[in-house]
Order: C-alpha cells, then sequence, then structure tokens
C-alpha cells in the first residue's frame, strides 16, 4: 500500500512527557483518526510530522521522502489554535497564502469562506472561535494539499457546522490521492468518516487498525468480576472496577460472546475503548 | 518569499508610519539634517524586531513550517523585510537631509546628505543583521527580548563611535569608510544568516 506518511522508531521528550518508539504508516487516500487523552502525545506527533518539532529519534518520512524542501504546499494543517494573524483580514489572508502556494485557488477560497458565512473584510481578532477554525479549514482545502492534517479541528464548532465540515472532508476525499490525519476527541465524528483508527495512550500506540475492524471485534464484558475475568487475561485488554460491578474490554467479543453466553458483551465504541484503556487496569 | 516579505510589511504598515513621522519630527526638532541620514534607516532598523513580535504572537512559524514552507526561506525573509524596511528609512532620511536646509535657510549639501544617508543604510544593515541573529538565538521570552535590546543598543552605540573614529583616521574620507562597512555588511548577513538559519532549524515551534 502507497503510504503518505511513514513513521519508524519515532521518538520525542519534553521533559518527562514524549512519545516513544512510534511506528505507523498513513496510507495515501484514506481517512486515519487520531485518538488519545489529552496530553497522550496526539499533538506532538502532529508536529514532528508537520516538522514543527525536531525528533529526538526515528524517522518521519512524507511521501516517501524526508526532506521537506520541495513540498511546500502538499501538507495542509487545521490547528485547534489559529496561527493567522489577528490585524489581518480574510481577503488579505488570501493574497498571503497566493504567494506561499503555488496550487492556490482563490476561486475555491472566497466560495469556502462565502459558505462559511465568513466577510473577508473581517479581521481575525473579531472572529469567533468557530470562524477561527472555518477559515483554517478554507485555506487548507484551498490550496490543493495531498496530505491535510486536522489537530482538534472541530473542536468548538457546533453540531450543524461539525456537520458541514465533515461533508467538505469527505468532499475532499472523493480524490483517491488525498489523505486525511484527523485528531479528534469527537469520536461520533471518526465513527463517521475514519478508514482507520490510531490510538495513542501515555506517548505509545495502543491500538492501530481499520475503524469497521475495531467496532466489528471490540466489546465491553459487563458482571460480576469473578464471571468477567472468567473470559481470561488473553481476551481482556483493560478492566474497570466499580462499586456495583465490572467491565471487561475484550478483543473478540464474538468468540467471547460464543463462548461465554451467559454474559452480557456489548459492541464497544471509541469512546468506550478510549474511557476502558484510560481509566481502567491493564490485564 | 514575496509573501513571506509582504505580510511583514503589511503588519508593520502603521509602524513605518509612526516611525517615519517621528523622524521628520525629530529632524525638524533639532534641524540637524545631516543627522536624518543617520537617524532615518536606523529607527526603520528596530522594526524587524516588531515583525519577529508579530509572528510570536500567533506562533505562525508553526504554521508556515508545517505547510513545508522550509525554515531558511523563513529566516531568508526576516533579511530581506529588514532591507526593505532601511531602504524606506534610507529614503526619509535622504529626503529630510536635502529639503532640511531650504526650510531651516542653512547651506545645503546634497552630495554630502547622500554619502551620509549612504552610511546609514550601510550601518542600519549590520544592525539588523545582529539584530535578527539575537532574535532567533535568544527566542520569544520577555528576558531574551531585554537582551535583543540591550545587545542592539551596545551595537548601535559601538557601530556609530567607530564609523566617527574611522572617518577621523583616514582623514573625514566618508566614500572609503562606507566601503569598508559595506563590506562588514555584507559579510555580517552572509555570517548571521547562516548561524541564524542553524539555530533556527533546531527550534521546535
Amino acid at each position: 500500500m502507497d503510504n503518505a506518511v511513514e513513521i519508524r522508531g519515532l521518538c520525542k521528550s519534553f521533559g518527562s512527557f514524549g512519545i516513544r518508539d512510534l511506528d505507523l504508516d498513513i496510507p495515501r487516500g484514506y481517512v486515519v483518526g487520531l485518538i488519545g487523552e489529552n496530553g497522550a502525545g496526539k499533538t506532538t506527533l502532529i508536529k514532528c510530522i508537520t516538522g514543527a518539532n525536531i525528533p529526538d529519534s526515528g524517522e518521519v518520512r512524507l511521501f516517501g521522502s524526508q526532506e521537506r524542501d520541495g513540498s511546500e504546499g502538499r501538507l495542509g494543517v487545521v490547528f485547534d489554535e489559529c496561527h493567522f494573524f489577528q490585524q489581518m483580514n480574510g481577503e488579505q489572508i488570501g493574497k498571503l497564502m497566493s504567494s506561499l502556494f503555488a496550487n492556490w485557488d482563490d476561486a475555491r477560497y472566497r466560495t469556502l469562506m462565502n459558505d462559511f458565512g465568513i466577510p473577508l473584510d473581517k479581521r481575525i481578532k473579531d472572529y469567533s472561535r468557530g470562524m477561527r477554525m472555518r477559515i483554517q479549514v478554507a485555506v487548507a482545502l484551498s490550496h490543493s494539499p495531498d496530505l491535510v492534517i486536522m489537530d482538534e479541528a472541530t473542536a468548538g464548532m457546533d453540531p450543524a457546522a461539525r456537520d458541514e465540515f465533515l461533508d467538505l472532508v469527505m468532499e475532499y476525499m472523493q480524490d483517491e490521492g488525498h489523505t486525511v490525519l484527523m485528531s479528534s476527541h469527537i469520536t461520533s465524528d471518526l465513527e463517521r468518516i475514519a478508514d482507520y483508527i490510531v490510538f495513542i495512550h501515555q506517548g505509545r500506540i495502543v491500538m492501530n487498525g481499520p475503524k469497521d475492524e475495531i467496532l466489528e471485534s471490540y466489546g465491553i464484558v459487563k458482571g460480576g468480576e469473578s464471571a468477567v475475568l472468567a473470559v481470561g487475561r488473553e481476551n481482556i485488554v483493560s478492566v474497570k472496577r466499580d462499586q456495583f460491578s465490572t467491565s471487561a474490554l475484550v478483543r473478540d467479543r464474538r468468540g467471547v460472546a460464543e463462548a461465554y453466553p451467559e454474559l452480557v458483551v456489548d459492541p464497544a465504541s471509541l469512546d468506550d475503548i478510549m474511557v476502558m484503556v484510560i481509566r481502567g487496569d491493564a490485564e | 518569499m514575496n509573501g513571506l516579505v509582504w505580510k511583514d510589511t503589511t503588519l508593520l504598515r502603521n509602524g513605518l508610519i509612526y516611525v517615519a513621522v517621528f523622524g521628520v519630527v525629530f529632524s525638524l526638532l533639532f534641524s540637524e539634517s545631516n543627522v536624518m541620514g543617520i537617524v532615518c534607516p536606523m529607527l526603520f532598523s528596530s522594526l524587524v524586531a516588531s515583525s519577529f513580535a508579530w509572528d510570536d504572537q500567533c506562533k505562525w512559524d508553526v504554521y508556515a513550517v508545517s505547510t513545508g514552507i522550509p525554515r531558511n526561506r523563513i529566516v531568508l525573509s526576516k533579511y530581506l523585510s529588514s532591507i526593505v524596511f532601511i531602504t524606506i528609512g534610507f529614503a526619509i532620511g535622504l529626503a529630510v537631509s536635502v529639503a532640511m536646509p531650504y526650510v531651516t535657510g542653512a547651506d545645503t549639501d546634497p552630495a554630502s546628505a547622500a554619502i551620509v544617508s549612504v552610511t546609514g543604510w550601510v550601518l542600519s544593515a549590520i544592525v539588523v543583521s545582529i539584530s535578527i541573529l539575537v532574535n532567533y538565538w535568544t527566542g520569544s521570552s520577555v528576558k531574551a527580548q531585554y537582551v535583543s535590546i540591550v545587545v542592539l543598543m551596545a551595537s548601535i552605540a559601538f557601530l556609530v563611535s567607530a564609523t566617527i573614529i574611522a572617518s577621523d583616521l583616514v582623514g573625514g574620507n566618508m566614500l572609503l569608510v562606507t566601503g569598508i562597512l559595506l563590506v562588514i555588511a555584507a559579510l555580517m548577513f552572509a555570517g548571521t544568516y547562516r548561524l541564524s538559519c542553524a539555530r533556527f532549524a533546531k527550534r521546535d515551534l
């Protein structure tokens, strides 16, 4: 499979926090969702991919090359924090981007800004949080990047705006050569559009695979502690004990359900998987 | 590249106007027209530090590097922006130097004013090369900004004093002094550019 991004042995630390020995391939032509708790290392990973952070060790290849020179415009980015100048307006941002990116499509930018309801003469310092995200999206989709990376892009958006945004992502993905890496705490968005899910926990990748496979295979077993633990350590990813019951995240819910018909085994959503891994005890 | 320079000049448009007005008022107050050939480019050279402040305020470098703009190009754009700023300062300083005597009724010497203005441009070029390197070396913290100001003030004082002394040593031949300073400025640009690139290449944004 052709990969947009290939990562081998990536390490980056900031004091006691960091990402360690990450190996990851982001296949071209797919949407990859990146999940993890706050401080897991998602943004650090994204910044190592984009080149904003310099890895301590390891290798990051973008479109088959470690060199960044010549790649301007091939990467579109949307950050949770808007890095455009507050004193500029949409018109000036468009003019700036047209001089930076060879493939800048000014008509597309204006159309997107119009669809997003953002006046071009309004200064960014007067934008709401949602508008700051939208102008980043408009810019990212207007220079025909091969890879779009979004770090919490839908945070702060209302449901209608998120729905519109996800439609834009799907429209962008109509081109089979386009790739999206999207980190989000709103896992329902990723369940809707992602093809692959990467779960980072405490600086390491704990889960990486096709979304449908993950949602199809993982499940939550609930019941008394002894009954739940009876499914066996080899099947259990983590266990969460509370005052009244025990829950276990299992890798093969259909297999467990067949082997232990007396147990209740529910499908696990991405939210469930995250909560169980982060708050549960590993077995 | 053009976009990065355009960005700096657009953001500092108001600053350019304020500094220009200050320069003109300064010259009217002191009626020392030739001095404006030195003072104006020096004033405009301070704007490059403001361009760094604008970038740091919104962490523009994170976006620029993330979209594939080479770090060396970002550094080079600062040098080009600074040349734009000091050239504007040179033009205003020269215009004031030539026009002021007509206002005050003093004797005019456009050739002398031009030489002094060129010297001012070259001195400012040396100052901005130091300023850019200091900005990349010390970063954007408050402490670093104070260090940057101290280094700049010391550089300006040293350069102006050295120029005056050198002029006396060569019997007032400002063309020779300016020529030597031009070579120094070119070497400073090249040297500080390489050091700035090396420093910026290792910075986590």
